[in-house]
């Protein structure tokens, strides 16, 4: 049989499987177009009063604004320093007892499955409702990040003149900082521009579990309904993003030498670069140390390393498989509606196929749409549908579109244009031109996107419960708050199982796709 | 040779062709020149005499600024719309880099020379009638990549993947038959085997040939007839025989006639 024919049958097949997967997770989440259209009105409502937003609002909304980045700065360093450090001692290239590498990769693992929302709440019961909780929060999630990206990009680089230092004699660690390190340096640098980016949006949540930041005034705002001022906010953190992501642009392109610069000038740069990160973590809120007893301590421990093994023994509403299911389902449905919103969007947003001003408008709007942290469209979109799981799809959909269309168009921007004009000068007109020359280069990096995306929404789905949205944040914040350390543990073991299982499928998936 | 002696009119005729780019570079000046059915014709000329803008021209993709370009008798060069559709899907063309599909497999990619002929929609649903696909696996048999069918043109060597190119191109069963520099990307031994393919098809169904080469000694061996061009205008047109030393020094200049003969 031609293997022409069979691929096909194959691609047809996973598309009918996933459009069944999709439809059984509507159904789980509650999807429904008629209240979406009967109630959209709502949505528009809302977003028409955050115009134009309380300008009266700015002075007081930017000290935390301050506090905000202050955090994600902080945490982002101080994350970045301990991967450097960490990162070794998990590489499987660099010599060392594999039991402790064993054992770092799973704490790693571990650390990982968490988004920084669910660990800013323990950090609170620590530190006090301050900012140093958010910065400690993010700490944790960078660490856990950056290490793993970078133990698998010191896996994978070349090790040649490392091996040729052990063989001299040199010790493992100073062979690796001198000779392994330098060749994951760029990767690494870029990798923590990402997240300084990433961790102010993630910072400016924070505020809603009580960690500091610009979070907990947003959502009192929304809660008041005072739209004009939540409207300051977003413009305001809409400033903070864009030029956090310029600036991160700006770096990269001196990291990866794009942007020529001398030695001094590298040198004034990191050393500014040095002096704002120590001005951020000295003028750091103070934890506050005056809930925290040894007695809150233990319990806390203690009811980690006993999770309540019952909520894994039912299948019924509150027990940890139903959750998780649900979340699943959550993620699943929002990444596949925000997939489809994003195709049809991005071939709208690429100066290649539509005329600029078009372009620069909807990839205005894509920005827009990335800016607004993704708990703020769960409060909103709540005020649409009602609590539950539909809300969070939405809002998931609606953060999936964000981040994809610029996925989306930087895979067409680096395609070959050359088969679909090939097929032109033959006659053909615009619609199979696209679909047979363009889109079978777009499928293998559009695939990994949503995959990428996929994995995100699986950890964002676990906190939409903080707003209501459904999922297994709810219960776990809630048994936080309550001191119930046993389900708590038992909610977040079952979360380590689901972000495993998802890293697995998706490793999987992507060795097929290349 | 099927040469078709008695042909009424010729197949291909240009008449005053120009070419003025927005910049004000003048590529073309005043080309005139008409084709027979079945002449397997090179345009040659150093880099910058205009083979690629007048190329540009016969596929369709530019059109010229003044003369014009008669197709079997039907104006296009300066036409847009249906009209010049109409003659595009007549017409099989053949490039330097391929412009292949290389994430999708031979098969797919000679198929989708059937895309003008079909509904936007079932075409860009990749639907293809049983005839179709059996044409389309002919021809990759006829370039000699019969067992290749399924295979990724990712995977391909560059004369694999020009041959698939070939087949894409007499899918539209073309009476004449365009190649920009068909051979500039292959090494010299799989060039020569491309020409020879495409000299094997000529004979076998009679299609025109019009190729764009920068190499000479190969246009020479492989060509009934060169025009050469330098600096946007015919300095040479006749058979290879006749391309001696005062016409290769028009063609390419003082240092061109010690080149590649």
């Amino acid at each position: 049989m031609a293997a022409s024919e069979h691929r096909q049958r194959r691609r047809l097949l996973s598309a009918l499987v996933l459009t069944v997967l999709f439809l059984l997770a509507c159904r789980m989440t509650g999807v429904s177009l008629p209240l979406l259209v009967r109630r959209g009105g709502h949505l528009t409502d809302i977003v028409s009063r955050l115009f134009p937003p309380d300008a009266a609002f700015f002075p007081t909304a930017l000290p935390l604004l301050g506090a905000t980045i202050q955090m994600s700065v902080t945490g982002t360093a101080l994350g970045s320093l301990l991967a450097l450090l960490a990162a070794p001692l998990c590489a499987r290239s660099v010599p060392g007892p594999r039991f402790l590498k064993k054992l770092a990769r799973g704490c790693i693992q571990v650390l990982r499955s968490f988004p920084a929302l669910i660990l800013a709440l323990p950090a609170t019961f620590l530190f006090g409702l301050t900012s140093f909780s958010g910065a400690a929060a993010i700490t944790v999630y960078t660490f856990a990040i950056l290490t793993r990206l970078t133990y698998e990009d010191l896996e994978t680089a070349p090790d040649a003149a490392f091996r040729a230092l052990l063989a001299m004699g040199s010790p493992v660690p100073s062979a690796c900082f001198r000779a392994l390190m330098p060749a994951v340096r760029p990767a690494f640098l870029t990798n923590v521009l990402y997240l300084l980016e990433a961790n102010v949006r993630h910072s400016a949540i924070l505020g809603y579990v009580g960690a500091g930041g610009i979070g907990l005034l947003l959502n009192e705002k929304v809660s008041w309904r005072e739209y004009d001022k939540v409207g300051a906010i977003l413009v305001l953190l809409f400033a903070a993003v864009f030029l956090m992501e310029r600036l991160g642009d700006l770096l990269s392109a001196v990291v990866r030498g794009a942007r020529p610069m001398r030695r001094s000038g590298r040198r004034i740069l990191a050393a500014a670069l040095a002096a704002a990160v120590i001005l951020c973590t000295v003028t750091l809120q103070p934890p506050d140390l005056s809930h925290t007893s040894p007695a809150l301590l233990r319990s806390m421990v203690s009811g980690l390393l006993h999770p309540d093994w019952s909520l894994f023994a039912t299948l019924g509403g509150d027990g940890v498989w139903h959750l998780l299911l649900e979340t699943v389902a959550i993620a699943f449905a929002g990444t596949c509606a925000g997939a489809a919103v994003s195709l049809a969007m991005v071939f709208f947003s690429t100066p290649r196929l539509v005329p600029r001003p078009l372009a620069a408008a909807v990839n205005l709007a894509v920005l827009a749409i990335r800016t607004v942290p993704f708990l703020i469209y769960g409060l909103i979109f709540i005020r649409v549908t009602g609590p539950g799981s539909f809300a969070g799809v939405l809002t998931l959909a609606m953060c999936s579109v964000g981040l994809l269309c610029k996925r989306f168009a930087q895979a067409i921007d680096a395609a070959d244009f050359r088969p679909a004009e090939a097929l032109k000068s033959m006659g053909t007109s615009w619609l199979p031109r696209l679909a047979r020359g363009l889109l079978p280069q777009l499928r293998a990096p559009f695939a990994s996107a949503v995959l990428y995306r996929f994995d995100v929404n699986i950890r964002e789905a676990s906190v939409l419960g903080l707003v209501g949205a459904g999922g297994i944040g709810a219960p776990l914040v809630f048994a936080m708050n309550q001191y119930a350390w046993d389900k708590a543990s038992a909610l977040a073991l079952g979360l380590v199982l689901l972000a495993w299982l998802v890293d697995a499928v998706s490793a999987r998936v992507r060795v097929h796709l290349s | 040779m099927p040469e078709n002696e008695g042909y009424a009119i010729a197949q291909l005729e240009l008449r005053g062709v120009g070419k003025t780019y927005p910049s004000g570079t003048r590529a073309l000046r005043d080309v005139s020149f008409s084709l027979e059915q079945g002449t397997f014709l090179s345009v040659i000329g150093p880099s910058g005499a205009g083979k690629t803008t007048l190329f540009r021209i016969l596929n369709g993709t530019e059109r010229c600024s003044a003369g014009e370009v008669l197709y079997q008798g039907i104006p296009f060069g300066s036409a847009g719309g249906r009209r010049k559709r109409a003659v595009q899907k007549g017409i099989g063309t053949i490039y330097q880099d391929f412009c292949l599909v290389e994430q999708a497999d031979c098969l797919q990619n000679v198929l989708n020379a059937a895309l003008p002929d079909m509904h936007p929609l079932t075409g860009a649903l990749g639907i293809f009638s049983r005839q179709q696909r059996l044409e389309a696996e002919a021809l990759l048999e006829r370039v000699g990549l019969g067992d290749k069918r399924g295979t990724c043109v990712r995977e391909l060597s560059g004369g694999q993947k020009q041959r698939v190119a070939i087949a894409r191109a007499l899918m539209r069963r073309p009476a004449l038959l365009l190649a920009d520099e068909p051979v500039a990307s292959l090494d010299p031994v799989t060039g020569r085997q491309v020409l020879e393919l495409l000299r094997d098809i000529q004979a076998e169904t009679g299609v025109t040939i019009l190729m764009n080469s920068h190499n000479l000694e190969l246009a020479r061996a492989f060509s009934r007839r060169l025009l050469g061009l330098h600096g946007g205008a015919v300095v040479f047109d006749g058979p290879p025989e006749a391309l001696d030393d005062a016409a290769l020094q028009a063609v390419y200049g003082e240092e061109g006639a010690c080149g590649s003969v």
